[in-house]
């Protein structure tokens, strides 16, 4: 696991996602692990946040039905095909952290 | 432009961030996947020959399942944990053994066939050992590996 990468940050949030292969180079059947990371960098709590992936084909749920998904705070809501969180608050300064996990299909 | 057989495809999965409704963050993480075609690899040991224990007999098949002709492959084989000695090679191909490694040429293989080996190895020695095949091909001389296949026996 690598250092996670600031992928975007928007008004007082800032999203970093790392992948369990640090190059992101994988081979099919090889399990793919995402940790989200979405930070709140400012003193106000941030409210109704919904966290949406969604993978391409070859990124399969680990056990064919569904994502093995972990967050922080907030609630899960389907994690089939894609994943959605819904978060009512992100305090101050404070980070939700999400972790899905996946496999590489074998084609 | 060279045509290798595992290809290294980009692929990219999307997060979205909606804060009141209000679609706030996009971005995309990209996966790269090495995509190798469907050429497996199966490896199965023949029970030992009750009067001689140490000399063993592994079948070695190459399934291809794909539509699509594959050339200049080379199966490579060998034992680790135990000293070992090729008796007999059974195929119409050609090979070589460099090393205790056995090196099977493979110059064409058809779409859908596959392709066996049985050897006979004489096993100097006892206890575990592991029987190790890979499917490579050969890219301007520089051998890629496509498949591993490894098996474990005890002698």
């Amino acid at each position: 696991m690598t250092e996670a990468n600031q992928i975007a940050t928007a008004d007082a949030l800032t999203l970093y996602c790392r992948l369990n292969h640090g190059n992101h180079n994988y081979y099919c059947g090889n399990v793919i692990e995402f940790t989200v990371d979405i930070v709140n960098n400012s003193p106000q709590p941030v409210y109704n946040l919904i966290y949406h992936q969604a993978f391409p084909d070859i990124v399969k749920p680990d056990d064919n039905t569904q994502f093995s998904v972990v967050t922080s705070s907030g609630k899960i809501i389907y994690k089939e095909e894609c994943v959605i969180i819904a978060i009512a608050e992100i305090k101050a300064n404070d980070t939700v952290r999400i972790i899905i996990k996946g496999r590489i299909d074998d084609l | 432009m060279i045509n290798k057989i595992c290809q290294k495809t980009m692929y990219r999965s999307r997060i979205n961030l909606f804060c009141d409704y209000n679609h706030i963050i996009s971005e995309s993480i990209p996966i790269k996947v090495m995509v190798c075609p469907k050429l497996l690899l199966k490896q199965r040991f023949l029970p030992p020959d009750f009067d001689d224990s140490k000399r063993i007999k592994i079948i070695l098949t190459l399934f291809n399942y794909e539509y699509q002709n594959f050339e200049k492959l080379c199966l490579s084989h060998s034992l680790e944990g135990v000293p070992y000695t090729y008796l007999l090679i059974s195929g119409n191909n050609e090979f070589s053994i460099d090393k205790g490694v056995l090196n099977i040429k493979i110059d064409y293989l058809p779409s859908l066939s596959t392709k066996s080996f049985i050897l006979d190895i004489l096993i100097n020695g006892s206890g575990k050992f592991i029987s190790k095949l890979v499917l490579k091909e050969c890219i301007n001389c520089n051998p890629e590996i496509i498949r591993v296949c490894e098996c474990q026996q005890i002698i």
